[in-house]
């Protein structure tokens, strides 16, 4: 185990909240909870079988993966990010203020998907610079969230931090 | 401007294609006759449910001859999830009502498929159409980058991510929109800049490079 320092951003924030999976938060699906348990089950199913040498698996997780980033019923991950300006991105999408969180933890808990991606030589589109690692399920342990800065796309506004320090 | 293999991958969101046997691949061929022997020979079956369609698209009318039309756009061009692909040939487009892309109306559906809870299809029928578009845009139809306006201006981040950086590479954002930088989702202005302008460069039609793209498709589609 190494630990990892990734980045977020979001709309809405506050201390008490569950960061969750888009799976999670579905409001199609019956069961969200066994519904994001299969997608996990099935992810780590074709990666093992892909290690294997299993081709149509390796085609089936390069789709997988392309969709996960594409389609937030398909997600059962956190989206995080290595990159602080990718999730600072997102944090100002829209070009309103919004959350940039800093959360560490074990390296090997999350699926890093460029890793993935070049273990097995998959095709990667402009999502490539996402640079994404997800949580499965939520935010918990081995991961922390241990700084929050409230940022403001408009140039000159300084960032806030809002946690630990608020 | 990206590379054809780049366009290729982008495409059809894989890297694992295997050729297709026996397509044509004559230089200069017509791009509609080329779809249409590629929509026969890969999906011979007549299109009545324009599924992958969101509801903000034109419905298309199969029984009306090709010359009543604006024009072929949507090729489905792979069942993802599946790994395997397939070309169909339909004819519809965005359903713009006039001053659509201009002004308030413009700025009042910036990211619409994000804001509400989306139903799974709508979203996977974004997520084709996407996918459809940018081969649309290779075989020359101007309609395609239309759709890439529409699915831009109403998409989540990740998806303004996608078009804009396809745009980027292939080297067809308008002037209107300044500092885009593809490691970052762009912003609210430049999303805004890029659908409002109609100073789109169109690919020069290519079906040397639309040929590259399908000859990668697998023949065993199904859907």
């Amino acid at each position: 185990m190494a630990g990892v320092t990734l980045y977020r951003g979001q709309k809405v924030w506050d201390e008490a909240m569950d960061i969750s999976a888009p799976t999670l938060r579905s409001a199609y699906m019956p069961d969200v909870v066994a519904y994001t348990d299969t997608l996990l089950l099935l992810v780590d199913g074709l990666m093992a079988r892909a290690d294997g040498g299993d081709a149509a698996a390796r085609r089936d997780l390069e789709n997988k993966l392309l969709g996960m980033q594409q389609l937030s019923y398909e997600n059962p991950y956190v989206s995080c990010s290595r990159s602080t300006s990718t999730a600072r991105s997102f944090a100002t999408g829209g070009d309103t203020p919004g959350y940039l969180l800093q959360i560490t933890g074990d390296d090997q808990a999350g699926l890093d998907y460029e890793a993935v991606r070049t273990r097995h030589g998959l095709t990667r589109d402009s999502v490539k610079y996402l640079d994404e690692v997800g949580i499965p399920r939520k935010v918990a342990a081995p991961f922390t969230v241990v700084a929050v800065w409230l940022v403001d796309p408009t140039p000159g506004v300084a960032d806030i931090e809002v946690y630990p320090g608020g | 401007m990206a590379s054809p293999d780049d366009f290729l991958r982008w495409s059809l969101s894989s890297r694992d294609v295997e050729p297709v046997a026996g397509l044509v691949t004559a230089p200069g061929i017509d791009p509609d006759l080329l779809i249409h022997s590629l929509g026969e020979r890969l999906a011979p079956v007549t299109l009545s449910r324009p599924w992958f369609l969101p509801s903000y698209a034109t419905v298309p009318d199969v029984a009306a001859r090709p010359d009543d039309l604006l024009g072929p756009l949507a090729l489905d061009a792979r069942l993802s999830l599946e790994g395997c692909a397939a070309i169909y040939l339909t004819w519809a487009r965005p359903r713009l009502a006039p001053g659509a892309f201009a002004g308030p109306a413009l700025a009042a559906s910036f990211g619409a498929d994000a804001v509400e809870a989306v139903a799974p299809e709508v979203e996977l029928a974004g997520y084709r159409l996407m996918l459809a578009a940018f081969l649309g845009s290779l075989a020359g139809y101007e309609a395609a980058w239309d759709w890439l306006r529409v699915l831009l201006l109403r998409g989540p981040l990740n998806r303004q991510l996608s078009i804009m950086g396809f745009a980027a590479a292939a080297g067809s954002l308008p002037p209107a929109v300044e500092g885009f930088d593809e490691e970052a989702v762009p912003s609210r202005r430049q999303v805004l800049a890029a659908a409002g302008s109609t100073g789109w460069e169109t690919l020069v039609p290519s079906p040397e490079l639309l040929f590259q793209a399908v000859d990668g498709l697998r023949p065993e589609s199904t859907i």
